[in-house]
């Protein structure tokens, strides 16, 4: 049921992001969607639920529309790694704490991109990336997490969803 | 060592990051790997893809159509009982008209260029987030599309198709960073390379034309088609204007900004050139 759920979450995304966020552009940035929830997944499932989450979105990003494997699978299922590694370390009671972790993954994720932009030998001015997508994009994302937010935690008073998986130690 | 390995969760991410990073190498060289892997997903999503895409698409026309006509705003105030009516009416009928319009120039640039082999296809998807310019349509295989093939519209250059499935296709556009097309400036006869960039600065939406001759006299206004050179896209294809000429004293070469005839954010329909350069090549 769970697994469902999430592949249900994740096709609906990445369908509504390559099809109707295009033409919600603010000054030419977009919001990234699949970040706000991963870290949703991540604040409120915790490892490994989120990098799972993150590892599957980004490779059905990548097959979808992208150009090269493993670049969203990468920078999302480690988003969803490290938020869901120190989450249980923070209050997650209202929506300021998630709209921060989105700031914070946003940021992340556009650093890896700038690292994977620098092997790719494509010319890019870090600084007009910042200041026109990066920002932009973290502040866009950020806006749209407390409904995200709101609907997953309505999700996760479900006990299928609350349910642990756990990396299993040696 | 072995208490590294035991941290097993970190382990994991290491061991899946480093697969991911071979598969981004492998996929780099050869870009063909994800269009053979893509099929199922692509199949059952293309439609739902194709479905949300016309939507948006339409309001998005509808906010653009209703901005342009004030007279119908006041008429709307007016008539407010019967404006949902009215609108919907109209809204069609634009939609009908506009389409008609462009599907009447894709038709009159196959017409125009009747030594090139062409099908339509509609735009179904634009790529997620900010950094990479490709598009999907919706024809694939199936219907005689291929690597390399060059996509037009009647304004012009839209790019290359590199990736593709039974039903569908990628493009990687004029504009996209790791686009380059062979050019020639229309007056001056100048060759050079229009490079798409991902820089998001005043070039946005931008393409560069590198390798100019230093002696060239080109100017703002001169247009860019291309040159035929590459064995992708054929000889005489409108890619764009010169807006700005780059004469760095310290460089070999002049380089030029160009903005292309494409208008990206509003394209719908597009038109792949099936046939081969040397088959259109006199």
């Amino acid at each position: 049921m769970r697994a469902g759920v999430i592949a249900l979450i994740i096709l609906l995304n990445v369908i509504v992001e390559t099809t109707i966020f295009p033409f919600l552009k603010i000054n030419g940035a977009v919001p990234d969607t699949m970040v706000a929830f991963i870290v949703a997944f991540g604040l409120l499932g915790g490892n490994p639920i989120a990098p799972i989450v993150g590892l599957l979105g980004g490779l059905v990003c990548d097959i979808v529309m992208g150009s090269v494997l493993g670049v969203y699978g990468l920078q999302y299922m480690l988003i969803g790694f490290i938020v869901g590694s120190i989450a249980d370390k923070f209050y997650v009671g209202s929506f300021i704490t998630p709209m921060i972790f989105t700031i914070f993954s946003i940021f992340l994720k556009e650093g890896m991109m700038l690292l994977y932009t620098f092997f790719m030998r494509l010319d890019v001015s870090a600084y007009n990336i910042l200041v026109k997508v990066i920002i932009p994009e973290a502040i866009y994302t950020a806006i749209l997490m407390p409904p995200i937010f709101y609907l997953m935690r309505r999700l996760y008073r479900y006990k299928f969803m609350t349910k642990k998986w756990y990396f299993k130690d040696t | 060592m072995l208490r590294f390995i035991k941290n097993r969760p970190l382990f994991i991410i290491i061991l899946v990051s480093i697969v991911l990073v071979a598969l981004m190498v492998v996929t780099t060289k050869h870009e063909q790997a994800i269009g053979k892997i893509e099929g199922p997903l692509v199949y059952i999503i293309s439609p739902i893809q194709k479905a949300f895409y016309t939507v948006s698409s339409g309001i998005n026309n509808f906010f653009y159509t209703i901005s342009d006509k004030s007279d119908l705003r006041v008429e709307n105030r007016e008539l407010r009982d019967r404006v949902e009516e009215l609108e919907k009416e109209l809204i069609e009928k634009n939609e009908l008209e506009k389409e008609n319009n462009r599907l009447r120039k894709l038709l009159d640039f196959a017409v125009e260029n009747d030594s090139l082999k062409v099908t339509g296809a509609r735009v179904i998807g634009k790529n997620p987030g900010n950094w990479f310019n490709i598009i999907l349509i919706d024809k694939g295989t199936k219907h005689g599309v291929g690597v390399n093939m060059a996509v037009v519209t009647e304004q012009g250059l839209v790019g290359r198709v590199f990736q593709v499935g039974p039903n569908c296709a990628k493009v990687r556009t004029i504009v996209d960073g790791q686009s380059s097309v062979s050019g020639i400036i229309e007056r001056t006869r100048d060759n050079g390379l229009a490079k798409g960039n991902n820089d998001m600065g005043l070039e946005e939406g931008m393409c560069r034309m590198i390798y100019l001759p230093l002696d060239s006299d080109l100017k703002p206004g001169d247009k860019v088609l291309t040159s035929g050179l590459g064995e992708i896209f054929p000889k005489g294809i409108y890619i764009g204007e010169v807006k700005e000429v780059i004469d760095e004293k310290r460089d070999f070469f002049k380089t030029a900004i160009i903005e292309p005839g494409v208008d990206f954010q509003r394209i719908e329909e597009v038109l792949v050139i099936k046939s081969s350069i040397e088959e259109i090549s006199p």
